[in-house]
């Protein structure tokens, strides 16, 4: 028992350091003039998600763990997806958000792109 | 009457009731942070002044407050390994450091969210700070809730670990599990507002 605590910290020592390097990097990699966004914007995403699979499954002990609490997780997941899913599909199905703005205190504007004119006519 | 399974693990589940307790919770934090992290996409993606918002946060300290609570984290599970070898005198130094991170974390906090208010930088300013005022208040008030479980871990709550260490053992697990779930949130609220 001993033991096998004592090679947890250690792994809790190293992981440790590597998330504080992570850190260095991800502010680092921002500094970085990407010629596309999507390519700093993945970057950035990507040290954040082996920063939160490090965090969760060596601190949160995923790693290692009941498979009751994958269930009650993998729920959770799914709708994270849908979640996530939400905002590419409004993209997709025309919507644009028009900002008007002289100085900025003035309220943004949201137009819906067309769909207004269209649904009218289809009355 | 004794509460059952509060340290024994439950045959159905091979969880001890607290944490199957705290796993549903988070599992509903997902879902409430997800419903801001899919809005912030939504507004982040159509606002062509979002980038207005990057010059006027400060990196610097957004950094100290991400060592702040990867420290944190540490800590916070040295303080259950400290109590799992029954050395309660570490596990008080360990949470005592967690508190100090914590409270570290939100003194940055502090001096951030003056800074903004003093340039009238406040959440009407432009939908980039209603972002990222609700996201950052809402991860600073689960901040300021662990930190009063800590305070009573570390205060009133620690008697229990006289007559019940065991079961004492399990609500620091437990206490932890939220803790690291509020840093993991930082970890992605970072890059996303500060960074990129």
């Amino acid at each position: 028992m001993s033991e096998d605590i004592k090679h947890h910290v250690k792994i809790y020592r190293n992981v440790f350091i590597i998330l504080l390097i992570c850190t260095g990097l991800t502010v680092y990699a921002s500094t970085i003039d990407f010629n596309a966004v999507t390519l700093g914007l993945f970057i950035g995403l990507l040290i954040a998600c082996i920063k939160g699979y490090l965090v969760a499954a060596n601190f949160m002990h995923l790693n290692n763990e009941k498979s009751f609490i994958y269930g009650t997780l993998l729920l959770a997941v799914v709708f994270f997806i849908v979640l996530m899913s939400i905002p590419l599909s409004w993209n997709m199905n025309g919507f644009d958000v028009k900002t008007d703005r002289n100085n900025a205190f003035d309220e943004y504007k949201v137009v819906k792109d067309n769909s207004h004119e269209h649904g009218e006519e289809d009355h | 009457m004794k509460i059952p399974y509060n340290e024994d693990l439950r045959p159905d589940t091979g969880l001890y009731n607290a944490k199957l307790g705290i796993w549903l919770f988070l599992a509903s934090e997902v879902m409430l942070f997800g419903g801001l992290f899919s809005a912030y996409i939504m507004l982040r993606t159509s606002d062509p002044f979002w980038f207005d918002i990057k010059p006027k946060l400060n990196v610097p300290l957004a950094t100290l407050n991400t060592v702040f609570l990867i420290t944190s984290s540490v800590t916070m599970v040295m303080s259950w390994v400290s109590l799992k070898l029954k050395d309660l005198n570490k596990f008080k130094i360990y949470l005592g450091l967690t508190l100090l991170c914590s409270f570290g974390f939100l003194i940055v906090k502090y001096f951030e969210y003056s800074a903004k208010f003093a340039h009238g930088y406040i959440p009407a300013y432009s939908t980039s700070f209603a972002c990222y005022f609700t996201m950052t208040g809402l991860h600073v008030l689960h901040v300021i809730g662990g930190i009063v479980v800590f305070l009573y871990f570390i205060g009133p709550g620690i008697k229990m670990w006289n007559s019940e260490p065991d079961r004492f053992t399990n609500r620091i697990e437990v206490a932890g599990l939220y803790w690291h779930f509020v840093d993991l949130v930082w970890i992605f609220l970072f890059p996303a507002l500060y960074l990129l």
